[in-house]
């Protein structure tokens, strides 16, 4: 089951309900920023048509991309596409290299640059959030342990169950599903959290039951070869700031088509090398020899 | 006391100085982090120290796996008293830009962890594997100096005996991480101006490593001369350079051919800060070497050598600039109005870092037998055989000096 | 901007050691001790490097990557000839054999000819001093080296080479010898004049006035 997130721009009033959600899940500050940085996965910022007049909500967040080019760059392999859709990272590993940041073809990991012991910073699909169970119990401490009776943590963080319980209300939406708090918190139909294969759907029959209503175009569902969150407007991408210049192909593959050649090429130029190596002296051999011989003709006449 | 005095060059307060504001810096960004220390930011996540100390210096030390090929493998033992300080400068090159790695890493101390998860998919994966086995290799490939030095006959025997099996996974590792540096660019067509941007950019990375390779070793030669009067044969020296130039003929055949396929060729005539920086490039890295190898006579002295080789080295450098910086600068100004440009602390660093790199050659080379001995000779007089105080220098310039005056 | 920066930090840098350089030129007081304190008396020395094998010829071999020997003239026999408009030399791959006169020095119109101080093949053959034979002025161990040569016969050739100290005494014996030389071939003292030639004391250049017969017979008594 691989989740994702549809954003129907045209539903959105920019409340900004999905941002105080997540600042709120993830303890950081309420602020209304309008870019992304270390303290806010997602922003919205709003667009006025210059033609229309009319008032269109940005809402920015990590596209969690199928193949994401922030896990292939990562060396340590602390990001990582999980199986359930959300792309994570995992401060264990991290080396703090930002190699993530440069490579993502969103510009969304951000980093914690007033720290010493930074971390790299993104939306997460509430990942950690989503698979808090409510039969988790207690322990003497006050903290919540899983069934194997480790302690539960989320974003590094040990979890009362005071805790616990505001994250499965956050986490939990009106059909008793659990999806991120983003979507949980939209009082619109403007973030929907679900199956990527029905969200697909959902964009698509939206479009074809109001075509007049939107571009025809679900952003996300084919750029940097498909991602789990989905876009849909009535505004083109490209003049709200969308990254509308992606290729389809997945980027990892461009840098996996040099590095799948390193074997071949180590045995290639392996050889080589010794060829060369072998040439060379060789030819030394036997212009020694060829010399010797010339000089003793030399020597007799 | 007067002698001492007269030894604090120019060169050296300015290197002190230089070393004492990497010093500030390096409290400053360990003390506060990055943020404090440098101009980096979410939009703009790799700055000079990736650009430079890394990217370039990588390049920089490629002498090391140039030199080595050419006298071990291609049998050209002309070139053999060059291995040496080649090696030398490699080894504290990589271990240099080990240091700027750590001033640039956010959790430096969890460096290893490359060893242990490793990511086969991360192109920096690959660079830092290589990057770690080759400074390996570096070191016993100069572990026979140091060994020499103090007399280790049976560790020197032994690493005598894998010599050839040592130079050749050196150019292998070296081939790989090279290119690789390039590679890691491969990932964001879209944010870089297409004269960089090219799937070649691995094979273009390799190549102009070798060439500088063999700059780099041009001008080592040439400051040790200066300051030592250690040196190596003039006429060795040229050679490298033809080779140089060769390859650099090569090598920016392939860039042109590589820019008409990718239908980019009409840009380079465009007015723009981008075509500026690929013809500075181009005019430091080739024309001038070019122009100034071939001046009669002063194009084969040291000095003519040496600036063949410092103009290449500098086309270099930009080149690498123009990859890691130039190239997404307008991808920042269009999408979040920022321009990077490194902070007091960052550039403080870099500086530092490039000057110790100057402090431990000069010490090498003062204190480890790397160039050719300093010979001792006798000086007669002429005219009655009397014996003279022995000239400090090898090389008769003094007098080729007084005739001419 | 980073990397424009950068490139002309870097040519400042250049800049400023180029103007200390030519600053300390002008002013010799600012320029390197040593650098100063030799030059004059260089023109009037002959120097005897300790590793250099000399052949009783007047030219050397020194051992090279161990299997190559550099050979060359020496100091004294460049001293005396004043000078060296051109070099000839035998082509590469040519086997020479010790005590042929295989390199021969030209200057003003006038020849010497030296033999090979080992036997072996010619391996290589220094271009850059053939087409600039002040390379050999300048340094005759080093820059002014003419041929590489593979020995043949190494062990056997050695027996005559001088090294070290005895290449020192050698050589202050040929310059004695060289001075009675001059006293006795020296076609006119007056025409030469006496600030150049001292009481026959040798002085660079001293071959300059010698005649052809002259000229012959110094190559027969020092150079073979």
């Amino acid at each position: 089951m691989s989740h994702a997130i549809l954003v129907d721009l045209t539903e959105c009033v920019g409340c900004g309900a999905c941002r105080d959600a997540c600042q709120q899940i993830h303890h950081f500050p309420q602020v209304e920023a309008t870019s992304l940085d270390a303290q806010n996965f997602t922003t919205l910022r709003l667009y006025e048509n210059p033609e229309s007049g009319t008032e269109t909500y940005i809402r920015q967040m990590c596209q969690h991309c199928k193949e994401p080019a922030c896990a292939s760059a990562c060396l340590v392999g602390a990001l990582e596409k999980t199986k359930d859709g959300a792309v994570t990272w995992d401060a264990n590993k991290c080396i703090g290299c930002r190699y993530c940041m440069l490579a993502c073809p969103f510009d969304i990991p951000k980093y914690e640059w007033g720290s010493n012991n930074p971390k790299v910073r993104k939306c997460t699909m509430c990942y950690q959030e989503r698979h808090v169970r409510e039969d988790y119990e207690v322990d003497d401490a006050g903290y919540v342990i899983d069934r194997k009776g480790k302690r539960v943590t989320v974003d590094g963080r040990e979890i009362t169950a005071e805790e616990r319980d505001t994250i499965l209300e956050m986490t939990t939406n009106y059909e008793g599903n659990r999806a991120s708090a983003c979507s949980v918190a939209c009082p619109m139909e403007a973030t929907i959290f679900g199956e990527r294969s029905e969200l697909v759907a959902e964009a698509q029959r939206r479009i074809r039951e109001n075509p007049d209503s939107y571009v025809h175009k679900v952003y996300g569902l084919k750029e940097v070869g498909g991602t789990s969150v989905f876009y849909l407007s009535n505004v083109s991408f490209e003049s709200l700031g969308f990254r509308t210049k992606l290729e389809e192909t997945p980027l990892p593959e461009k840098t996996w088509r040099v590095l799948e050649k390193i074997p071949d090429i180590v045995v290639t130029a392996g050889v080589a090398l010794g060829a060369v190596y072998w040439i060379t002296n060789r030819r030394e051999e036997v212009r020694r020899f060829e010399d010797e011989k010339k000089n003793r003709i030399k020597t007799k006449s | 006391m007067k002698n001492a005095l007269q030894n604090i060059t120019f060169w050296k307060v300015v290197a002190a100085v230089f070393l004492l504001g990497g010093l500030t810096a390096a409290i400053v960004r360990f003390g506060w982090g990055l943020g404090a220390a440098t101009n980096l930011s979410d939009i703009t996540p790799w700055g000079l120290w990736i650009g430079f100390d890394v990217v370039t210096g990588v390049g920089l030390a490629a002498g090391g796996f140039t030199l080595a090929g050419i006298v071990y493998i291609f049998n050209l033992k002309r070139f053999k008293p060059i291995v040496r300080p080649a090696i030398l400068t490699a080894f504290m090159g990589y271990c240099l830009v080990i240091v700027g790695l750590l001033f640039d890493l956010g959790r430096p101390w969890s460096i290893w962890h490359a060893l242990i998860y490793q990511n086969p998919h991360s192109v920096l994966f690959e660079v830092a594997m290589c990057v770690m086995l080759y400074t390996t290799v570096l070191a016993l490939e100069f572990s026979p100096v140091v060994l020499e030095r103090f007399r280790m006959k049976r560790a020197l025997k032994i690493v005598k005996a894998i010599t050839i099996p040592l130079i050749v996974l050196g150019i292998l590792l070296s081939m790989l991480h090279q290119s690789s540096l390039g590679s890691l660019y491969l990932i964001v067509p879209q944010k870089m101006h297409p004269f960089w941007y090219s799937p070649m950019l691995p094979v273009f990375f390799f190549v102009s490593a070798v060439a500088v390779g063999l700059g780099m070793t041009i001008l080592e030669s040439y400051l040790s001369a200066r300051a030592f009067q250690k040196t190596l044969e003039t006429p060795l020296l040229r050679d490298l350079a033809r080779i140089m130039i060769g390859i650099l003929l090569v090598y920016f055949t392939a860039r042109f051919i590589d820019l008409l396929r990718r239908d980019v060729l009409h840009l380079v005539f465009e007015s723009s800060f981008e075509t500026a920086m690929l013809w500075l490039e181009v005019a430091l890295m080739l024309f001038i070497p070019l122009l100034l190898f071939n001046i009669k006579n002063w194009g084969r002295t040291r000095q003519g050598l040496f600036f063949t080789a410092f103009s290449m080295v500098l086309g270099f450098i930009t080149n690498r600039l123009n990859v890691t910086m130039t190239s997404l600068e307008r991808y920042y100004q269009q999408n979040f109005g920022v321009t990077y440009f490194p902070s007091i602390g960052e550039l403080a660093v870099t500086i530092a870092i490039v000057t110790a790199g100057f402090v431990l050659f000069a010490l090498a080379v003062k204190y480890l037998p790397i160039f050719p001995h300093h010979e001792e000779e006798t000086v007669l007089r002429f005219d009655n055989a009397a014996e003279r105080s022995p000239s400090p220098q090898i090389s008769g310039k003094p007098a080729a000096e007084l005739q001419r005056h | 901007m980073v990397a424009l920066f950068v490139i002309l930090f870097v040519a400042l840098l250049l800049g400023i050691d180029l103007f200390i350089q030519a600053r300390s030129r002008r002013y010799p007081i600012m320029a390197a001790a040593p650098r100063t304190a030799i030059a004059p008396q260089a023109r009037e020395s002959v120097r005897i490097p300790k590793s250099v094998f000399f052949h009783p010829g007047h030219t050397w071999a020194r051992m090279q990557d161990g299997e190559h020997l550099e050979i060359g003239v020496d100091d004294f026999i460049q001293k005396a000839l004043g000078g060296i408009d051109g070099i000839e030399l035998p082509a590469a791959g040519e086997f020479v054999r010790q005590g042929d006169p295989v390199i021969t020095l030209n200057h003003e119109g006038r020849k010497v000819r030296l033999v090979a101080p080992v036997s072996g093949y010619v391996r290589s053959v220094n271009a850059d001093a053939v087409e600039n034979p002040g390379l050999v002025s300048e340094n005759p161990y080093r820059e002014g080296w003419l041929m590489m040569i593979e020995p043949a016969e190494l062990a056997a050739n050695l027996s005559i080479l001088r090294v070290a100290e005895s290449a020192v005494s050698w050589v202050k014996e040929e310059i004695k010898r060289f001075r009675d030389f001059l006293g006795a071939s020296m076609p006119q003292p007056a025409a030469v004049g006496e600030a150049m030639f001292e009481g026959g004391a040798p002085v660079a250049g001293a071959l300059e006035h010698l005649d052809e017969t002259h000229l012959q017979d110094f190559e027969q008594q020092f150079l073979r």
